[in-house]
């Protein structure tokens, strides 16, 4: 019998990012990262791998390593690794030592190349009226003072992951491939530029920004078009939002450089939207003149996916242009599935999947010869690199880092079907995973957990947190209700996802696994959740007695305290009188009604989350303790320097598992 | 001849813990100052001549022979000796704690201590750290989850959520240099040795749930804990002694009245039984207990409020805006007879056998500083003669409705002019059950120095006059906001104060008042709220004394009614009458009035009144002591921010 998986894999597992495939050689490119039992933490490399032979060679293992990007021609590779001052660039050309190319103070991220191999674009952070000379020499200046006090004039000055802002924001610098010149800091100003990428004319960079734009609104709002050789900034889109935050799609050129095709939100941000659908546009770079290239059929309901549990393609691209320049290939969720579609620039706009199946794709290549790298995964099998046709998206398997894994362990698969809601209006799609090496006849304890959002949804994907679940003996029940995308732009509606028909959907999933599967034991059911999926959890713990355990980790309880402190603040333009707002807040609130809890309640926080402030955790363990201080166990974890996630650091990541498989084992 | 600036800051020399040898021979003190990366401190001993132990050295206490200091180390901070007649020397180092010594006291003996030290479950609090070990406390303390279970887990005084150690409280022979742990489960500080040396007494933290941080009076003899008190309401500014025969123990705690309530001494008999209150606070003619809470303006911890003999006990109280000494018999409910006092403040004091009374007193004009009597020893900051100092005038201020007088503090510009009127800031101090006294305060004179009339009151609500000016229900009600309002519109009685440039700012309850002042009247031109309170709603469980000061009955609690009730007892609703800039200055780690309050404010307005200009500074490290305790450059940055702010909007005269 294989051994179970255990929260341990998530140390010891291997993780591939920025995979590249070389056709000329039939090598794949990657940075990959594994378990080092002595540093007791993870190390990374960059590694070419002969696919036939499955020999690999590390072209480096310098510390903090990652990122490779091939030149266009190939010949040359770009990385970053750890030096003074954070991650800096390299330069690697055949069997040539590697070059040390920055040496910026404040690090490098995001690194591009040109399309003519000559320079690199790069983001690093610099603030307004530092100077050139001291942002490209680590030995120039003073280290900045983390604790220094911050000054805050504007909405926009926090964000979850970045912490509060400081005077330093994302700035583009161009810099020669060959090293002969400095970096140049091609953008100016207190806005954040990002998403960078070279027009094929390799002298201008566009790029997303708010420069032009209310802080208020969002940190990247616009295209815009740098001209590397005088700075000069052009405004490429008006009025429509671009694709950004937390789905951002990198712009692409077509093939005649005239036009550049983006994603852009299908409506602003709404009462019914936290996050739009979208769609591909053509935009003129010349005018700003947009033509909407991608219709949403039955087949396609996004151009971008809100995958919550994709576990595949990290550092790969969302949108590409087909290696014939002819139509673009992005991915999209559907039904759970994440698909990559092609889209014809001079077709009828109705992109064509490519992909079908119990499949989660997500990132791509480079496309070259009609081929593209792709990254794919399901539920029982984790990332696969593929390659696959541009045309016929036709498969070919390359290469499964995480396949030791899936030997030596046992991996649990999972079940999905689809039931019609109660109120007839949808259908919700659910998944259940089975305990692992259970036992025909045995009941089970079961965790129902729910994602975050409301707007992303549950995949096809291989999500190594349920599989240890799975592995220590619970069943894990996840569905995505109303409010989740993927399902067309009804189920996604927002208010679905509070006004109690999400609610009822889950509970009405439960109900519907309960009855198709006798390994559920109906009486053993926990409940958690992160982000809206503890909003979810709180919701759910003061209206049912369902759940014989509670787990909410990054909850929501209190909209009035999100109103102010939430890196996403509120508005409240629609009272005439600020009172009768914070009344409303507050009758809006899960925590209202924490009296009414009948089942031991943990709460799981980070010190640094800015989306859903740590102060709300607060709030809702004291109101819990005040209701209840002795009828059931009520328990609160602090994690420090944790934002808006699950920990990352091995030992606290270790810690918070433990802490929930503890809380569900005692009260399961 | 220059004025105050924020540059002086790092100038200013504090001195506090005042001690003196049995023989009267030398005194010591600590002196705090601040250089550009920390607080630094030293003890300094004063006899023929002053000598100035290394720095980093506190907490000194003199036995016949020796001087006993605490030295900070990697780990926390150690206890060392020195002989009295050999400063000089290499120091001695008597303990080696796993996280040094908390707090100290020194038998008559000359060789028993008592001490306290933080202890975590399953340590030897008596073995120092490996190098593995201190890495994984470490680690522990910068990473490690935080497990709450407790309603009341945090408080502002522990720097946010309880760490998970419990103080504990161990005995030293520094002759032999045995030393042992008082087994105990819950938290003990602050020791006392007995004069035979056999007993403690000490405050301990018995309580569980929302009483977690009220201390009871514990006496230790033979390792047995037992408590003296049930419900004493302690007050822990500074620990309990006993009579010279052992008998009694004095302690500090307060004195609750209606709807008020003052710092006062009791006693106890060390045996146990009823405590007998010394006072009797409702008769407040010529003292308003201990202490009275002044304003800190200084740093370092004071200590010397009381001195105990055999049948009465001498202590210092802020009493009508001024520190004082008194004494007051040991029998109980007695009237106190002031021995010391005058335009100036005493802050701590020591009695030397020949009567003289040897003080750390401070005034307008000087930092509190070494006197003896009404000599003064030690001039400690001498760069004062080089500055011009705005002048203090007090006034004594009819409320509106006539019933009562209020103190206020004007202090005019640094460069004041006869007859001609300026800007004026009226600064709120916090509590609300606080005051101001005759002392010199930077921020104060910073402002002065850059030509503002500077107006500090002390309202309706404020201690120090009494228990019935005291009470609570003023602060918040309509007598503080008008007694506020009376002292300003008395400095433009004076001819100083330019009521058309008028700016108001405070910290705290202070910063609660600028908020509420500026959402009721327009007549500011600028307001500075620093660690402020607003919304009630939100800080229900965010801040420390957020929940339990309006505790119902668990079994009653109704979570919608009791965020209702407070949303609708919230200052913030009335956001939209804000017409005045504001500022706000708040610690990210303000436990007490959490930083989300300050937010609360911000977006608010930002949202509502984009008219209106408001700006957020946010100190990431800093919690509710941010303008008295963060780094220098910190400190600076709080105080150049408020005095830019008022600059921006009331150096302008309006046209």
């Amino acid at each position: 019998m294989k051994r179970s998986v255990t929260f341990r894999d998530f140390d010891t597992r291997r993780m591939v990012s920025y995979a590249e495939y070389l056709p000329e050689s039939a090598q794949l490119l990657y940075a990959d990262s594994q378990w080092d039992e002595q540093a007791a933490r993870r190390v990374g490399r960059i590694v070419l791998r002969d696919v036939r032979t499955g020999g690999e060679t590390v072209v480096t293992d310098a510390p903090g390593c990652g990122n490779p990007l091939l030149s266009p021609d190939h010949k040359k590779l770009l990385y970053l690794a750890a030096a003074q001052g954070g991650r800096q660039l390299y330069i690697k050309e055949e069997n040539a030592t590697p070059r040390q190319l920055t040496t910026m103070r404040r690090g490098v991220m995001d690194p591009q190349w040109s399309p003519d191999g000559q320079w690199i674009v790069f983001t690093s952070f610099a603030a307004d009226g530092e100077s050139e000379e001291s942002l490209t020499s680590p030995a120039q200046g003073e280290a900045d003072d983390p604790l220094a006090p911050v000054v805050i004039t504007d909405f926009g000055y926090k964000f979850d992951g970045l912490g509060f802002a400081r005077p330093e924001v994302m700035q583009l610098w161009v810099v020669p491939a060959d090293g002969s010149r400095r970096p140049k800091r091609i953008t100016s100003g207190g806005s954040n530029f990002m998403h960078a990428a070279f027009a094929p004319d390799s002298r201008h960079v566009i790029c997303e920004s708010n420069l032009f734009c209310d802080k208020s609104v969002g940190i990247a709002t616009d295209v815009l078009s740098v001209d590397v050789e005088t700075c000069e900034i052009t405004r490429v889109t008006q009025d429509k939002m671009v694709v950004s935050y937390p789905n951002p799609v990198r712009p692409v050129f077509t093939a005649d450089g005239e036009h550049l095709i983006i994603g852009i939100l299908d409506e602003v941000r709404n009462s019914d939207s936290t996050y739009p659908s979208c769609s591909l546009y053509r935009v003129s770079i010349h005018d700003g003149s947009l033509e909407k290239i991608s219709e949403k059929t039955d087949e396609c309901y996004d151009c971008v996916q809100f995958a919550y549990n994709a576990g595949c393609g990290s550092g790969l691209e969302k949108v590409r242009l087909s290696s014939d320049g002819k139509a673009v290939l992005f991915h999209a969720g559907y039904k759970g599935q994440g698909r990559i579609y092609r889209l014809e620039l001079d077709g009828d706009h109705r992109p064509v999947p490519l992909t079908d199946g119990k499949y989660v794709y997500n990132g791509m290549g480079m496309p070259k010869d009609g081929k593209v790298l792709a990254a794919r995964c399901e539920i029982h099998r984790p990332e696969t690199l593929c390659l696959m046709d541009e045309k016929t998206g036709e498969i070919e398997e390359l290469f499964c880092p995480g396949h030791a894994l899936t030997e030596e362990a046992y991996i649990s698969a999972a079940e999905d079907f689809f039931f019609r809601t109660l109120d007839g209006r949808s259908e919700v799609h659910g998944f259940c995973l089975p305990p692992a090496n259970r036992e025909a006849g045995k009941r089970y304890p079961c965790i129902v957990y729910v994602h975050g959002g409301p707007h992303p949804f549950y995949t096809y994907g291989f999500d190594l947190e349920m599989q240890a679940f799975a592995g220590a003996g619970f069943g894990v029940l996840y569905c995505n209700p109303r409010g989740s995308s993927g399902y067309g732009d009804e189920h996604r509606r927002l208010h679905y996802a509070t006004d109690g028909s999400a609610y009822t959907d889950i509970l009405q999933f439960v109900d519907e696994a309960c009855r198709r599967f006798d390994w559920i034991d109906p009486d053993r059911l926990g409940l958690t959740g992160g982000s809206y999926g503890g909003y979810m959890t709180n919701y759910a713990a003061t209206r049912c007695s369902r759940f014989k355990a509670y787990i909410t980790q990054r909850s929501i309880a209190n909209e009035l305290i999100s109103y102010a402190s939430s890196d996403m603040q509120g508005q409240s333009s629609d009272f005439a009188d600020f009172g009768s707002f914070m009344d409303h807040q507050i009758d809006q609130s899960v925590i209202c009604g924490m009296e009414k809890v009948n089942a031991p309640f943990l709460i799981l926080h980070g010190q640094d989350d800015l989306r859903c402030p740590v102060e709300g955790a607060h709030q809702l363990f004291v109101a819990l303790k005040d209701s209840h201080p002795e009828d059931f166990p009520v328990k609160m974890v602090i994690y420090p320097h944790v934002s808006h996630n699950q920990p990352q650091e091995s030992r606290q990541r270790a810690h918070y598992y433990k802490t929930m498989l503890d809380w569900f084992i005692k009260y399961l | 001849m220059p004025v105050m600036t924020v540059a002086d800051m790092a100038r200013i020399r504090h001195l506090h813990d005042l001690q003196l040898s049995p023989d009267d021979r030398l005194t010591a003190f600590v002196e705090d100052w601040q250089d550009p990366s920390d607080w630094r401190s030293r003890v300094c001993v004063t006899g023929a001549e002053e000598i100035a132990l290394c720095e980093n050295t506190h907490q000194p206490r003199f036995s016949d022979t020796h001087l006993f200091f605490l030295m900070d180390q990697p780990d926390g901070a150690q206890l060392y000796c020195l002989p009295q007649n050999d400063l000089q020397a290499r120091p001695k180092q008597l303990t080696h704690l796993r996280h040094g010594v908390h707090e100290y006291s020194l038998g008559a003996d000359g060789r028993t201590v008592a001490f306290s030290t933080p202890v975590w479950p399953g340590e030897d609090a008596l073995a120092e750290m490996t190098a593995d070990e201190r890495a994984e406390f470490q680690w522990q303390r910068e990473w490690g989850p935080q497990e709450i279970t407790q309603i009341d887990y945090k408080h502002d005084s522990c720097l946010g959520v309880r760490d998970g150690s419990v103080m504990t409280v161990g005995l030293l022979d520094v002759i032999t240099g045995e030393a042992k742990m008082i087994p105990c489960s819950f938290p003990l500080d602050m020791p006392v040795l007995s004069p035979d040396c056999a007993r403690i007494a000490c405050y301990g933290q018995p309580h569980t749930g929302a009483r977690w941080s009220r201390q009871e009076l514990f006496i230790i003899e033979n390792d047995t804990v037992t408590a003296l008190t049930d419900g004493a309401l302690l007050s822990g500014t500074c620990a309990a002694q006993f009579t010279p025969d052992g008998q009694t123990i004095v302690y500090p705690a307060w004195y609750i009245g209606d709807n008020t309530s003052e710092e006062v001494l009791f006693r106890i008999s060390a045996q146990g039984g009823e405590s007998v209150c010394l006072f009797d606070p409702e008769n407040d003619a010529v003292s308003s207990g201990i202490n009275g809470a002044p304003i800190r303006t200084e740093h370092g911890r004071r200590r010397g409020f009381f001195e105990v003999g055999e049948d009465c006990v001498w202590f210092a109280g802020a009493f009508d805006g001024r520190g004082r000494v008194y004494t007051i018999s040991l029998e109980g409910k007695s009237l106190p007879e002031q021995i010391a006092g005058g335009e100036y403040s005493i802050h701590e004091f020591v009695r030397a056998k020949d009567g003289a009374l040897i003080t750390l007193r401070g005034d307008d004009a000087n930092f509190a500083d070494l006197w003896r009597n009404d000599e003064r020893l030690r001039d400690s900051n001498p760069w004062l003669k080089e500055i011009t100092l705005g002048k203090t005038v007090i006034r004594q201020v009819n409320s509106t409705d006539g019933k009562a007088v209020i103190r206020s503090r004007v202090t005019l510009p640094a460069e004041y002019q006869q007859g001609q009127r300026y800007p004026v800031v009226l600064y709120l101090h916090g509590g609300p059950e606080c005051c101001f006294t005759t002392d010199l305060w930077h921020e104060v004179q910073i402002l002065a120095g850059r030509g503002y009339a500077v107006v500090c009151c002390d309202p309706r609500g404020s201690a120090g006059y009494g228990l019935a000016f005291c009470n609570d229900e003023q602060s918040w009600s309509d007598e503080a906001y008008e007694d506020m309002m009376a002292c300003l519109e008395d400095a433009a009685a004076m001819g100083v104060a330019d009521l058309d440039r008028a700016g108001v700012t405070g910290g705290s309850y202070g910063g609660y008042m600028t908020c509420k002042i500026i959402m009721r009247t327009g007549r500011f031109r600028a307001a500075c709220a620093q660690r402020t309170f607003v919304n009630k709603a939100t800080s229900y469980g965010t801040g420390d004394i957020g929940f339990y000061s309006a505790r119902m009955d668990p079994a009653d609690v109704v979570v919608r009614d009791c965020l209702m009730q407070r949303s609708r007892t919230s200052i913030i609703r009335d956001i939209d009458k804000v017409t005045t800039p504001l500022l706000l200055l708040h610690g990210y780690n303000d436990y007490r009035c959490s930083f989300e309050q300050s937010e609360q404010m911000f977006i608010a307005l930002k949202e509502r009144r984009r008219d209106v200009p408001v700006r957020l500074v946010m100190f990431p490290k800093e919690n509710h002591e941010v303008s008295r305790s963060d780094l220098l450059a910190h400190r600076q940055t709080h105080v150049r921010e408020m005095c830019d702010w008022f600059d921006r909007f009331l150096k302008e005269v309006k046209a």
